[in-house]
């Protein structure tokens, strides 16, 4: 437990700025839900436009805007977040020399990575619960009524995302001993990866060619649409987060700390 | 029981440094210096001591315990204190300490204060408005305040003023007199020599020596004044002359090996006056770096 509170208070300023940030950019959308709604935007976007935030094809005027403002951006905040959280569990403390300090405690290594991955999986969740939470009540707070039982499930998907690229990310800081690298490299996979997304679903790319960005296993107006996660997508990412849980482990526990 | 022993401990880096079948005994209550140049290995064998890097081959026991299998019990009785240690900046000192405290379980915080105002280090200022020295002050709280029955010590002076320094070295002398062992890595040898009952020196990833260093300065190194009554002869060609300095008939220098040939050389000569004395601790373990083994 000392070892989680420790974590979580090292992160406690950056997590608010997080769920400041996210609560402001759930805010944006929300707030111009109205105009949205009035003048029938949707009806006049290009496909193509339509397409790169999702295919929303069946949904309801609300479902189609509440799958836009999380198709066009909302994703990345819990995705970048995990991603800079993972790095923070082992890369930005052996760059900074403080993993001296924590190994020289008597722990066990998977003590430490065990309560770390906890606080990230805490912090994720609440970032990602708060943009939720905002688009949820403050939709309705309007007088939109979404399927809000469907929304949740985009959530869930998403939080699924976030924590597999966070403990894919994690798997490979044990190579990363330089956070500045590490930042740049991983925050520039995923936002590559976002982008590389959004184009091919303008493109109408699709199948093995699309797996290759971690977002295509987030089919926002799908899920909107069906009300279930696609198994495929949910094992996928599953299958990842497992995958790299259990790499970091196994490297973190092998890890050799030279000076 | 020993309170290290290390056996054919190896770990070697990928270009070839690191350690190399290691073989250390240190007894409990003992203050052991370990004496190195940069890059001998001083830190790589502490960093396998203490689990940080996994041994590819050899024993590590630390007050009777695998310090390999069973790293953590190890670790519960050992104080670290790192060449320049980086602790939480965004914490303050005293909650560093508690954090390491409450990780090793232990609630007494009584010797904290003592730490604390023996050292006169302020706890509640963040670690990053601290200077170095006061960063390290933090650090030697850390490492003793769980009272541990072995502490290790890299470099543990390195940033401290002498005042400090003199403080420290009471403490070490203090945790000495109650029993506990200290293994002490240092570059500053009037240090090692004013706190150390013997002395162990690396090059090369592999120990050269380890002896008392009062046995250690009795060796075949010997610094010589000599005054001749007639002109100088040529010092520098008698085996095992190092440093000579020449001035007018004066000649001083150390002489590394068996003094025999010395004498030998210098009863042919006429002599006004002739000192050998034990050089200073430098002089031998210059010895022991540049590979002279100390004329053993």
């Amino acid at each position: 437990m000392t070892l989680f509170r420790q974590f979580f208070s090292a992160h406690l300023k950056g997590l608010l700025i997080w769920i400041a940030v996210a609560v402001l950019m759930a805010l944006s959308g929300t707030r111009s839900a109205a105009m949205f709604m009035n003048t029938n935007m949707w009806e006049t976007l290009p496909q193509s436009v339509m397409s790169m935030y999702g295919n929303v094809a069946g949904l309801s005027p609300v479902d189609i805007y509440l799958t836009l403002i999380i198709g066009k951006g909302t994703v990345l905040i819990p995705t970048l977040y995990a991603v800079l959280m993972a790095l923070s569990i082992v890369t930005r403390e052996v760059d900074r020399r403080t993993v001296e300090f924590l190994l020289a405690l008597p722990v066990q290594r998977t003590q430490v990575l065990t309560a770390r991955i906890a606080v990230l999986v805490v912090n994720v969740t609440l970032v990602a619960g708060s943009i939720w939470a905002v688009q949820r009540f403050d939709m309705a707070a309007q007088g939109f009524q979404g399927d809000w039982g469907h929304h949740g499930l985009v959530f869930i998907n998403l939080w699924l995302l976030s924590l597999a690229l966070g403990a894919v990310t994690l798997a490979a800081s044990m190579w990363i001993d330089d956070y500045s690298v590490g930042v740049k490299l991983c925050l520039g996979i995923v936002v590559l990866g976002f982008i590389l997304s959004m184009v091919m679903r303008a493109a109408g790319v699709s199948g093995a060619v699309s797996a290759i960005s971690p977002f295509s296993y987030l089919d926002i107006g799908g899920v909107m649409r069906s009300g279930r996660i696609a198994t495929g997508d949910a094992i996928t990412l599953a299958v990842a987060l497992a995958a790299g849980l259990a790499v970091s482990f196994w490297a973190f526990n092998r890890k050799q700390f030279s000076a | 029981m020993q309170a290290i022993q290390v056996a054919s401990l190896t770990r070697l880096y990928r270009n070839g440094r690191g350690i190399r079948d290691v073989n250390l005994e240190v007894g409990q209550g003992e203050v052991f210096g370990f004496l190195g140049p940069n890059g001998a290995g001083k830190t790589t064998l502490i960093r396998t001591m203490l689990g940080f890097m996994h041994p590819q081959a050899g024993q590590v026991h630390m007050l009777g315990i695998d310090a390999v299998k069973q790293s953590r019990e190890v670790r519960s009785r050992v104080g670290y204190l790192p060449s320049d240690p980086a602790l939480y900046d965004f914490l303050t000192g005293r909650q560093n300490i508690d954090f390491a405290l409450s990780v090793r379980g232990v609630k007494d915080r009584s010797r904290v204060k003592v730490l604390a105002e023996r050292l006169d280090v302020d706890l509640k200022r963040r670690l990053k408005t601290l200077s170095r020295g006061n960063k390290q002050k933090v650090a030697i709280v850390v490492a003793l305040a769980h009272d541990p029955d072995l502490l290790i010590l890299d470099e543990p002076t390195s940033g401290l003023d002498p005042l400090v320094q003199e403080i420290f070295n009471q403490l070490i002398r203090e945790e000495q007199a109650r029993g506990k062992t200290v293994f002490m890595s240092s570059h500053v040898l009037s240090e090692v020599e004013a706190l150390c009952d013997r002395v162990g020196v690396i090059r090369d990833g592999q120990i050269v020596t380890v002896d008392h260093v009062d046995n250690l300065k009795k060796q075949r190194v010997k610094y010589v004044k000599v005054e001749f009554k007639e002109a100088l002869p040529e010092l520098a060609k008698v085996a095992g002359v190092r440093d000579l300095q020449v001035e007018g008939r004066k000649a001083s220098f150390t002489f590394h090996g068996g003094i025999d040939p010395l004498i030998t050389e210098l009863a042919r000569r006429s002599l006004a006056d002739l000192t050998l004395s034990d050089p200073p601790l430098e002089e031998i373990f210059k010895a022991f770096y540049e590979g002279g083994g100390g004329g053993r």
